[in-house]
């Protein structure tokens, strides 16, 4: 609920329409709140170098940094820029916030603190060769000089890394979020997965970046030279990425420079191209099915119904349904218990989990569980994990069975493992007839109560 | 329906959740993406409390790895966390009898540490995907959705199935040499009974020309597997084509099973030196200094091989640490099934026709006794016999 209000509250922020380079939007040394700050050492340089401030526009945005760079010891033009990117890097985490939210345990203000930390000083800290920390002045000098990947706040590392020619300077924004390294660790614990532009393109195959340009209409190169462009992207993302992890031991966080775009074929001057080609796979992947990961359970049984079966057949079928039933309720209870043991002790400090698990066991849906424990569905998903559960009771089950003679045709047949395995997923998962609980949840009901 | 990216698309900037089975590593501590994979691999075993090792056989760094679990050969291929397809290298899998028999996709996710598992195919389904398989292309592409059922089915295939449910023959063993017997079976079948009576009766040389050359131009050497070592890049790894003897890779080792005594050594790439040893003690080495763009077969410099002997020989090649050999172990029939070379000349005669004839049949199943015939210093002067030697000699295939 606060973490809404301090959303709202901020998307009124007025003065940095009419101001962008001199207004600075900011989280307080606490993290606890969103602050604006007006520069008027920002007016003034900005009313002095004759540029235009009311709205950001490329020309402001070039002549700042060519001034920052001109006259490298000053930490004004830079100052202008740095107010100039905070509406962005805000404007990025409230989507990504706003899209999130709802199924996800995120905290807006924590999203915030990772790349909305430009207070405005005067001063960058950087690092001496035997780790020494000591300030500088924030001006381009100070910027060009310091070599680590870490470079903080995170308004100084889009500044170094711009390059006018290849992008704009918002899109370059959102490039650098989404190669954060310090937000993507924390989504990751948030159950979420951020993904770079350059990964992507580097992960999808040319036929599908050709269906998905052809479906979005987005590149004025044709397919051939798609298709050249791709090829050389992946040779030297290769490459790229071999040398920026051998530098910085890590992959996440590296972004295209013009020494790699000039390695491109065919020759690119911008990003452009590249930057279509990931916003219609992400456009082209959402409008996709996820694909059906096994056979259809249903259709195994139905084709057993229309076999023929003899009396022999029938009393070796009825064995089988024994014996799935007395393994399965057994094994669930075993693979239960194993799991209850820890998640008890957990109970003692989180009621939140207990109820959670008190209501699955009476049938309750994940989002119901949601509402009721005053969570996200997606933190219910991660504590249930009902799927995987169900699919590890299986693989146990089906290890008991195939040393069975009724089951012997699994040891010799992969599609017959599928069969039994998927079976039993749906036996111990699916509402029991006259009940509104599943096996699965009748078991984690007598495991919280033992 | 097409569309059109508008500004307000610009912010397609999503995070896509975990799934429940992703696998988190640090992977700021692997060095490659293959050793990343097995990383992977063991964790989710060490998390299922399972007694299954993980052997790391050998590795195409960042793009395959071939190991072996519960006495199972499992190639597992690399992609990206978002790739829709899995490109599998085929080299393995013309390997004849140490072809993989599952294949697990592991989609890896280098920015975030993650490892996902979507499924894996088995060799049958392997081969329904590639319905035509063509030895000369090194890959093939298949759609990651084709990888069914998650580590949970890898899991259970490993240790619910027999290990001879699933073969190791691989494509040359399976579909192309089928496809040639079909093609020779299909002939004769177009041919009426009488015809081919007759071609029996009245077989002559020049009958089995055509067939004998076509059939030495299609034999293929076969490139030696490398020990992988952690240390040795792929670049710097020892690459022979050996067209005879004919080795296959059981996983651990290049192995010949010889059925008979005097094999010929043919490398089909420059070698530096090539040295026979037994129990450790060198026999024979010999340097060669050829420069020469085609290879000659050397005739087995040595005695004639005994019953269940075991040799090893060693290439070294130029370029390459002095240190680093690609051996070959050669182990002899027993006695039962032993050939000697001597007494399946004497057997031929001297009928230029019989020995055409007996060549072209030893190649389908014998190709190495073949080889050595048709290079034997018996064998009769005849200007087939000729061609056929230099077909072999300038044929570079190499699998």
């Amino acid at each position: 609920m606060k973490i809404n209000c301090i959303l709202s509250q901020n998307l009124n922020f007025s003065s940095i329409l009419n101001t962008p380079y001199e207004t600075l939007i900011y989280l307080n040394s606490f993290g606890k709140d969103i602050k604006e700050k007006n520069f008027n050492v920002c007016s003034k340089y900005l009313d002095k170098n004759n540029i235009v401030s009311e709205i950001k526009s490329k020309a402001s945005d070039n002549m700042l940094l060519e001034l920052s760079k001109k006259f490298s010891e000053s930490i004004y033009p830079i100052l202008c820029i740095r107010c100039r990117l905070s509406d962005p890097i805000k404007k990025n985490i409230d989507y990504l916030y706003k899209k999130h939210k709802e199924l996800h345990e995120i905290d807006y203000l924590t999203m915030l603190s990772y790349v909305l930390n430009d207070r405005g000083e005067k001063f960058i800290k950087t690092s001496s060769v035997n780790d020494k920390k000591f300030k500088k002045p924030f001006n381009w000098r100070s910027l060009s000089i310091i070599t680590s990947n870490n470079l903080y706040p995170f308004s100084a590392k889009i500044i170094k890394t711009f390059n006018k020619k290849l992008s704009s300077l918002d899109t370059w924004t959102t490039h650098q979020i989404k190669s954060e390294t310090s937000l993507k660790k924390y989504l990751v614990k948030c159950n979420l997965r951020l993904q770079s532009d350059w990964s992507l393109i580097a992960d999808t195959s040319t036929k599908r970046i050709l269906e998905a340009c052809k479906e979005f209409n987005t590149l004025k190169i044709n397919n051939d030279e798609i298709i050249s462009l791709h090829k050389s992207y992946l040779i030297n993302y290769k490459k790229a990425k071999a040398a920026y992890k051998k530098k910085y031991g890590r992959i996440s966080g590296w972004v295209p420079n013009q020494a790699f775009i000039n390695t491109l074929n065919p020759k690119q001057s911008t990003l452009d191209n590249l930057e279509c080609i990931a916003a219609a796979i992400r456009k082209y992947e959402k409008g996709l099915k996820s694909p059906e990961s096994m056979p259809s359970i249903k259709q195994f049984l139905l084709e057993k119904k229309y076999e023929a079966s003899s009396n022999e057949d029938q009393i070796k079928e009825e064995r089988q349904i024994y014996l799935i039933k007395k393994l399965s309720k057994e094994l669930a209870k075993d693979t239960l218990e194993i799991i209850f043991k820890k998640e008890k002790i957990i109970w003692l400090r989180d009621k939140d989990r207990k109820l959670a698990w008190q209501l699955y066991s009476k049938g309750y849906s994940q989002r119901d569980i949601a509402k009721k424990c005053n969570h996200k569905q997606g933190w219910v998903s991660k504590l249930l994990k009902e799927k995987t559960l169900a699919e590890k009771i299986s693989l146990k089950t089906a290890l008991k069975l195939k040393d069975l003679k009724e089951f012997k045709g699994m040891k010799t047949s992969p599609l017959e493992i599928d069969k039994v395995i998927n079976s039993l997923i749906e036996y111990i998962t699916k509402r029991q007839s006259n009940k509104n609980t599943s096996i699965l949840q009748d078991t984690v009901n007598y495991l919280i109560k033992k | 329906m097409k569309g059109k990216l508008t500004n307000s698309d610009d912010n397609f900037f999503e995070a896509k959740p975990i799934s429940d089975s992703a696998v988190s590593i640090d992977i700021e501590k692997v060095k490659s993406l293959d050793q990343a994979s097995i990383v992977a691999l063991k964790k989710v075993i060490s998390d299922e409390n399972l007694n299954l090792e993980v052997k790391l056989i050998s590795s195409i760094k960042d793009l395959d790895c071939l190991v072996e679990i519960n006495k199972f050969y499992i190639q597992i291929v690399i992609t990206g966390i978002s790739s829709d397809e899995a490109i599998i290298p085929l080299k393995r899998w013309y390997k004849k009898n140490s072809a993989p028999q599952l294949i697990l996709a592991m989609s890896i996710d280098e920015e975030n540490g993650l490892i996902e598992f979507p499924g894996l195919i088995t060799e049958k389904e392997f081969k329904n995907l590639i319905k035509e398989p063509n030895p000369k292309n090194k890959y093939v592409n298949i759609p990651i959705n084709s990888f069914k059922g998650g580590i949970n089915r890898f899991l259970s295939m490993i240790q619910i199935l027999d290990l001879e449910a699933l073969s190791r023959e691989g494509l040359r063993g399976s579909k192309i040499r089928i496809n040639l017997l079909d093609n020779l079976i299909f002939h004769r079948k177009k041919l009426s009974l009488g015809l081919l009576i007759l071609a029996g009766i009245f077989a002559t040389p020049s009958l089995f020309k055509p067939r004998l050359l076509y059939n030495l131009a299609s034999i293929s050497a076969n490139k030696l597997e490398p020990i992988y070592t952690r240390s040795s890049s792929e670049e710097n790894n020892i690459k022979i084509c050996l067209l005879s003897p004919n080795s296959s890779f059981d996983g651990t080792k290049n192995i010949v099973n010889l059925s008979f005594d005097k094999p010929l050594i043919f490398p089909k790439t420059k070698v530096e030196k090539i040295i026979i040893s037994k129990n450790g003690e060198i026999i024979w080495s010999r340097e060669i200094n050829s420069n020469k763009k085609s290879y000659k077969p050397i005739q087995w410099p040595i005695k004639p091989v005994e019953p269940n002997e075991e040799y090893l020989i060693s290439f070294a090649q130029n370029g390459i640490s002095s240190e680093e050999y690609l051996d070959i172990t050669l182990k002899a029939s027993p006695q039962k099934s032993f050939k000697k070379l001597s007494n399946e000349i004497k057997k031929i005669g001297s009928s230029k026709s019989a020995w055409i004839k007996n060549i072209n049949n030893k190649l389908k199943k014998e190709q190495d006794m073949a080889l050595a015939l048709l290079f034997s210093e018996k064998a009769p002067d005849s200007k087939i016999i000729e061609k056929a030697k230099s077909t072999v000699i300038n044929n570079n295939k190499c699998l």
